[in-house]
């Protein structure tokens, strides 16, 4: 078995096909049902990539993840925490989470979830009206957004101008079935992609089927 | 770092935000389940039971009656005189210890039945002490069932009524190419006016009933007065005059 280190706390694990590991935060604790590795007496979690977008993405071509340690991320749209809780792997101790979240019913899991990582900060709150929690979320050094809804890269560009660190990073789950039923999944990318260009420097799509059906992940930088 | 402040302030907010619309939700997901087990129980029930009394099995086709006839025994020989037949059977002859484990397993039928009429009524109370205008022009189902999809009344009494009217019927809006035919009736299908109606007259009524639920909502969420009676007369007189 071999572990291939490709960002800070996320690995390969190689041992006749590819799994993708982060280090676990909070010692024996499985979050989402994800398999515990011990390896070298050090624990690793399963990124499991049907269950999160960030995961999918690493397998199917993400090279660097621009999350780094202590990094300050914002993440919209945090459902129950299940990348989340990959995302407070990464960053550690020293680095937080600010994950906003809609809906009080999915918000439970991650206020309990949060209340095990001391690294995630939760907030109940509707991304796309930033206004409501700006006094709550300093200015970060990476944006996620995964949010099912038409506005999704309105709210995101939206949110990038009032919290992302010049320079920073972000990266947006686009699920194109959400922006139009009919419209075909490439072209929605396509226009999603030059509106993020007039934000944006660089713009890079990953797709992220089979693991997810019409999503993508934009990378922006 | 600390993050109890935020994990406090999230409790809270968790808290302010979850709302009795929430709660009709659930109770509905409950009821769901409740029905569907039942259907799965009395499926295997009945077939059961056939394999033991067929003669009776084929005259009682309602489920209700079905599971009201066993509240105290399930012997040929008390069942028998219920639908006065004989009781003499082609079934296969159960021992009572056999006897005794189905009448287990269709008490566990019964009960689930019995829930699920408990949950119904008490969707029933909340929404016509919660949504009295919704109640009097929609009935307790279907604003439940309207209530549960938007995701509450402020969304719902947002809502236009033509978007009320194709509620719950999102499969067929959504399923097949732009320009093919879209539904007329979501839930509001079950509308007790709409049944009584000729095919001809129906989707412009569900149209005129879906304007009068929409117009119930915003009542409950906006002023709160109670305006059913207005609003189903005006709802008689428009369904009056759709000529087919």
């Amino acid at each position: 078995m071999k572990l291939e280190n490709i960002g800070e706390n996320i690995f390969w694990m190689r041992d006749g096909r590819k799994t993708l590991l982060t280090k676990n935060l909070v010692l024996g604790r499985s979050v989402y049902g994800e398999r515990l590795i011990d390896i070298n007496s050090l624990e690793y979690r399963e990124w499991i990539p049907s269950k999160s977008k960030l995961g999918a993405a690493i397998y199917n071509g993400l090279r660097d993840i621009k999350i780094k340690q202590e990094s300050k991320v914002l993440y919209l749209g945090a459902s129950s925490g299940t990348t989340v809780s990959h995302v407070s792997d990464i960053v550690g101790v020293d680095g937080s989470v600010y994950a906003v979240e809609v809906s009080e019913e999915m918000a439970i899991k991650l206020i309990f979830l949060s209340e095990e990582r001391k690294n995630i900060f939760p907030i109940v709150s509707d991304a796309s009206k930033p206004e409501d929690y700006t006094k709550y979320v300093p200015s970060c050094d990476f944006l996620y957004q995964d949010i099912a809804q038409r506005n999704q890269v309105d709210i995101f560009i939206r949110n990038a101008d009032l919290f992302l660190k010049k320079g920073g990073s972000a990266a947006i789950a686009i699920k194109t079935k959400s922006i139009d039923v009919y419209g075909e999944s490439s072209e929605i990318i396509k226009e999603s992609v030059k509106i993020l260009k007039g934000r944006f420097k660089k713009v890079q799509s990953i797709n992220l089927y089979p693991y997810q059906k019409n999503h993508s992940l934009l990378l922006c930088d | 770092m600390d993050n109890s402040e935020y994990v406090k302030r999230a409790k809270k907010a968790v808290k302010d935000g979850l709302s009795v619309d929430d709660l009709i939700k659930r109770l509905l997901e409950l009821v769901e389940s409740a029905e569907k087990a039942e259907n799965e129980l009395f499926k295997a029930s009945s077939d059961m039971y056939a394999f033991y009394f067929p003669e009776w099995e084929r005259l009682v086709t309602e489920k209700e009656d079905f599971i009201e006839s066993f509240s105290s025994s399930i012997s040929r020989k008390d069942l028998s005189k219920l639908k006065g037949i004989s009781t003499e059977s082609m079934g296969y002859d159960l021992s009572s210890e056999d006897l005794d484990v189905i009448y287990l397993y269709l008490n566990e039928l019964r009960n689930i039945s019995m829930v699920k009429k408990q949950i119904w009524n008490r969707i029933e109370e909340i929404i016509r002490s919660n949504y009295p205008n919704m109640y009097s022009i929609a009935g307790y189902e279907i604003s439940a069932r309207l209530i549960a999809l938007s995701n509450g009344i402020k969304r719902l009494a947002m809502l236009p009524s033509s978007k009320v009217q194709v509620m719950g019927a999102e499969m067929s809006l959504f399923s097949g190419k732009k320009g093919d035919r879209t539904p007329k009736y979501g839930v509001i299908f079950k509308h007790e006016r709409l049944s009584g109606l000729s095919l001809e007259k129906r989707p412009k009524a569900a149209k005129k009933i879906a304007a009068a639920i929409s117009l119930a909502a915003k009542a409950d969420y906006i002023s709160k007065k109670d305006i059913s009676e207005e609003i189903k007369d005006r709802l008689e007189k428009e369904i009056k005059g759709i000529r087919p």
